[in-house]
């Protein structure tokens, strides 16, 4: 039986006779050792994670100005920030985009300019008051000219993460990263068995008040992260540091192409080896966690779960679903990771930082529920023009019998359909006004082969934003085999606005 | 100046690149192509004077057109070893060292 204290293993800290290791040695250790001589011989595991942690952001105070000006609106470089704090306080986050510079520059970018000590436009409006006259204020600062500039993000640090991969026949573009179609790639986040909360899951040192190393600085744990779920290994933590104290390193804007700006952070947690359990959970390693892979192809809440995967596999580059090999890379940075661990256990060496006891623990049991939606959501087989409306025409027609077809039952839009019925086209009325100016006289000349397609279950949300990404008017729906089952029209969609007004 | 052409399961059986070069006339180099019956894609070298109505083509017959106006960078001062750039890479171009690097 190995017992010790926080107080016991500060007071090792401050003697210097402290045993500190990072994580992923530690899984070595106890394998060798076992947990009970593990705990023996080591005091702190060091943990540490480097990825992309949207909600993140500063809370800042500015000072008053002369004459004073109660804040209404803020923008930092043109990256608009919160108020409503009070006069002149506003919390900037990572991923707000700049008004002028759209995803090129975001909330992330003003946050490590400030890091980095380069100037930053500040501009506010206000709508005046009394004891608040001024309407409106342009000015340059910089971090140091801040009274206070507090990072407070609400959710970092998760667990683990999900892994992304795409089996639609197009391109995505996520917080995962570019998702190449059919499976061509997968990607993850988290830093296995360095991640910080997997080497204590039930939450038994980390807690609030824990002191962690937060981006170069000391920062500490405030409390469980939103969307905290430790049941299913989610958990999330809360946590505070003073970003005047941070480094550059550890701090990093990013830019996901075509989803936006986020900002990258170091944080590392020291784990006090208690007693042997702790021990026991802190030699986990990459082969124990498992995560599941999802399908983003699916634009929905729920996507479908491919498999079970676990980080061993997934950082040897290649993982398999469904039979085919799917190359894998990570979002966040394990070279970073490990730099965290290693600083934060370098500071303990050295005494320069001390183990905390939380003052509180953090939830064990709290769930992420779905957003209470009160409104119905309309699917496209509530607007469709049914099965037994919609005109279609046989792939071997020709373009004259098109048009006449389009005239008679005013479609612009005509799904085309081999012998068995299976859509293998679409041509609208441009199409066929190309194929007059041109000369052309089949129907197969003209018509548009990779049809974007809906089905009669899919939330019309989600048509409206296929037509807006494609720049097309109208979506054949149909069914597994290919049937063509109906056409969704952007006339439709638009009575639908304009009738019950429910979008 | 270098496409990059991205075919789906249905256009993938198309020969798209012997029609475009009938009927524009244009002189295209093949860099690079892996394509097969469920997708793939090709890097094209697209003589400039018919750059423009190529891609046109293209799209026009349901191809995935990305331009590759200029070669991918590797930006070291902002490069944090995060990996995400090996799995996106199309054409397996870029690997991790040792070390995580």
């Amino acid at each position: 039986m190995v017992e010790k204290s926080v107080m016991e293993i500060n007071e090792r800290i401050m003697d210097g006779s402290v045993r500190v290791v990072t994580a992923d040695k530690m899984s070595e250790i106890v394998k060798e050792l076992g947990p009970e001589e593990a705990a023996r011989e080591v005091d702190v595991v060091t943990t540490g994670t480097f990825g992309a942690m949207c909600s993140s952001g500063v809370f800042m105070n500015f000072g008053h100005a002369d004459p004073p000006i109660k804040m209404q609106k803020v923008w930092l470089n043109n990256v608009e920030a919160y108020t409503g704090v009070a006069a002149v306080d506003a919390y900037i986050w990572a991923t707000q985009l700049s008004e002028d510079r759209g995803m090129e520059y975001g909330g992330g970018h003003v946050i490590e300019d400030l890091v980095a000590e380069k100037s930053v436009e500040l501009r506010a409006t206000a709508y005046g008051t009394d004891c608040y006259p001024r309407k409106e204020i342009e000015t340059a600062i910089t971090i140091e000219d801040l009274n206070q500039a507090t990072m407070i993000n609400p959710r970092n640090a998760y667990q683990r993460y999900r892994v992304a991969t795409n089996s639609s026949d197009r391109t995505l573009y996520s917080y995962m990263g570019t998702l190449l179609p059919e499976y061509r790639n997968a990607t993850y986040c988290g830093a296995g068995s360095l991640s910080p909360l997997f080497n204590d899951p039930d939450f038994e040192t980390i807690g609030i008040g824990t002191r962690i190393f937060l981006c170069g600085a000391k920062g500490y744990v405030i409390g469980m992260g939103t969307q905290h779920e430790p049941i299913n290994k989610l958990g999330t933590i809360m946590v505070q540091g003073n970003l005047k104290k941070m480094r550059t390193e550890f701090l990093r804007a990013a830019i996901f192409q075509k989803y936006g700006t986020t900002l990258y952070l170091g944080i590392g947690i020291p784990i006090p080896v208690l007693n042997e359990g702790i021990a026991k959970k802190t030699g986990i390693s990459d082969e124990d966690i498992l995560t599941e892979v999802l399908d983003y192809g699916i634009a929905r809440r729920s996507r479908p779960v491919l498999r079970k995967v676990s980080y061993e596999e997934l950082k040897s580059g290649s993982i398999d679903i469904n039979g085919k090999e799917v190359r894998t890379s990570p979002l966040s940075s394990y070279f970073m990771a490990k730099k965290v661990a290693d600083e934060l256990k370098t500071w303990i060496e050295k005494g320069a930082f001390m183990i905390t006891q939380p003052v509180e623990r953090l939830p064990r049991d709290t769930v992420l529920k779905p957003m209470k939606q009160s409104r119905e959501l309309p699917l496209v087989k509530d607007v469709m023009i049914s099965e037994e409306e919609v005109v279609k025409i046989n792939e071997d027609a020709t373009i004259e019998e098109a048009a006449h077809v389009m005239i008679e039952g005013q479609f612009t839009h005509l799904p085309i359909i081999s012998d068995d019925g299976k859509l293998v086209g679409i041509v609208t009325a441009w199409d066929i006004s190309k194929a007059v100016a041109k000369k052309y006289e089949r129907l197969e000349e003209i018509m548009t082969r990779r049809v974007i397609t809906t089905d009669s279950e899919e939330p019309l949300v989600l048509v409206v934003r296929k037509l807006e990404k494609y720049n097309i008017s109208a979506l054949p729906v149909i069914d597994r085999d290919k049937k063509v089952k109906g056409i969704v029209t952007s006339d439709r969609i638009s009575k639908l606005v304009g009738g019950r007004r429910r979008l | 100046m270098k496409v990059l052409l991205r075919y789906s399961s249905v256009t993938s059986k198309e020969p798209h690149i012997a029609k475009v070069i009938l009927e524009t006339k244009a002189m295209i180099n093949i860099v690079r192509a892996n394509v097969s019956p469920v997708g793939g894609e090709t890097v094209l070298d697209v003589s400039d004077d018919k750059y423009e109505e190529v891609v046109e083509l293209f799209r026009s017959r349901g191809v995935d057109v990305i331009l590759l106006p200029d070669p991918i960078l590797l930006d070291e001062k902002r490069c944090f070893q995060c990996g995400v750039c090996i799995s996106a890479c199309p054409v397996a171009a870029l690997r991790l060292l040792e070390g995580w690097r």
